[in-house]
């Protein structure tokens, strides 16, 4: 999911990040509703609130609404900066793996944050909305950046318009027929359906466990995490093996 | 020179929001104090005439009859986040606010019933409009609007 990059990775690489990196932003989402009353994967409406507060005139409403896009702003900027000073092929799993990490940090923080120190201000509430729009920014930005905007898992209006469009293709037979097109059209309908079935579970689960939901989209990320981790460690073990393997063969042959 | 020259903007975008976060009083300063009530309305109904109308009192009381504010004329806000409802000199109801969002959502809490919110359309030194969502007869939006109970000071009064 996380080791290749650009028009290297495979449609099963992108449709697993795909998968489960919009999951956990449907997840955020709804539990920032649930909680807040803010959303904080879709930065679509919060430029509507922005204009709308500016036009009433509510200046501190409106500064607090620019700073969250700010941050989400700031998530993108880290995660790509990340990406591109470290696009060697040592430390290539590394720079893809620290937004998560990041991302994780900052939901696990706000998750800790409500279940034993919030009261509940509107100065808390400003806080821990600006940190999880700063989480999603740097999740949507890596998995823009390193899969050449292909995936894209908070930004669903796009999603949407790319579907309207393939799917309008669809009518012609040459579109229909064409894999590459009905690969692009399984992944945008598995992070669409990913998006609404994590929203569906984070509220579900709120209900439930209430802040505990934040261990369960942090166990999420950490799988994102874990799978290349794992991956690479048997590819670099296979490696290391090869010399015998190799010379198990020759010798296999001689004999 | 150019990305400079937007690297610039950004910057004074962000210096402007701090100065005004700074500056301006937020939606949950501004609360404390003591509301009257000055109106009830219907601010959107769902037929195509959507007109604002006012709402009689036995109306008032059907909508208000299973929410937390029932009847009450002054709403007295104070800083430890405590509620209190008032009708003349008689106290009716206490209970915890908190604001939610980005000081849009005004969040009631009572011990027994629950948590109910109400959406803060305006809020000022003088005026607060807030609205809910009801489906009484007709579905829309009560406009509460309230004016706020100027305490004079010493050096005013003399």
């Amino acid at each position: 999911m996380l080791r290749k990059y650009s028009n290297f990775r495979s449609f099963s690489d992108n449709i697993k990040l795909g998968g489960l990196t919009a999951f956990t932003a449907g997840m955020v989402n709804v539990v920032s509703v649930i909680v807040f009353f803010a959303f904080t994967s879709n930065v679509t409406g919060h430029y509507a609130i922005l204009a709308q507060e500016i036009a009433k005139g509510n200046w501190y409403q409106a500064a607090v609404v620019l700073l969250w896009v700010f941050l989400f702003f700031m998530g993108n900027f880290t995660s790509n900066c990340l990406i591109i000073h470290n696009n060697s092929k040592s430390s290539r799993y590394f720079a893809h793996a620290v937004p998560v990490l990041l991302e994780m940090a900052c939901l696990l923080f706000v998750g800790a944050y409500l279940e034993f120190f919030y009261t509940e201000t509107l100065y808390e509430t400003e806080i821990l909305v600006a940190a999880m729009l700063f989480a999603m920014g740097l999740q949507n930005g890596l998995t823009a950046s390193i899969s050449n905007a292909k995936v894209k898992t908070t930004h669903l209006t796009g999603l949407t318009t790319d579907l309207g469009i393939l799917f309008s293709m669809f009518t012609k037979r040459e579109f229909r027929e064409d894999v590459k097109l009905q690969k692009k059209a399984k992944l945008l309908l598995a992070i669409m359906f990913s998006y609404m079935g994590g929203g569906i579970m984070a509220g579900v689960f709120y209900i439930q466990i209430q802040n505990y939901t934040f261990l369960i989209i942090s166990l999420l990320l950490t799988i994102v995490i874990v799978y290349d981790y794992s991956k690479l460690q048997v590819t670099r073990y296979m490696q290391r093996r090869q010399p015998f393997v190799r010379r198990y063969i020759i010798a296999g042959k001689e004999s | 020179m150019k990305l400079r020259f937007i690297y610039a903007i950004f910057m004074a975008m962000l210096l402007c929001c701090i100065f005004i976060l700074a500056k301006k009083s937020s939606p949950e300063q501004l609360i404390i104090g003591e509301w009257e009530e000055v109106s009830w309305e219907y601010e959107k109904t769902d037929h195509e005439n959507g007109v604002h109308v006012f709402i009689d009192e036995n109306q008032k009381d059907e909508i208000a009859q299973n929410l937390i504010i029932h009847k009450a004329e002054v709403w007295k806000f104070t800083e430890d986040k405590t509620l209190v409802f008032s009708k003349g000199t008689a106290q009716m109801e206490q209970l915890k606010w908190n604001m939610k969002g980005r000081g849009h959502i005004l969040e009631l809490k009572h011990n027994e019933i629950g948590s109910e919110n109400y959406q803060i359309a305006e809020i000022n030194q003088d005026t607060m409009v807030m609205h809910f969502n009801f489906d009484l007869q007709v579905r829309g939006i009560v406009k509460m609007t309230f004016k706020r109970i100027q305490k004079d000071s010493y050096a005013q009064k003399i």
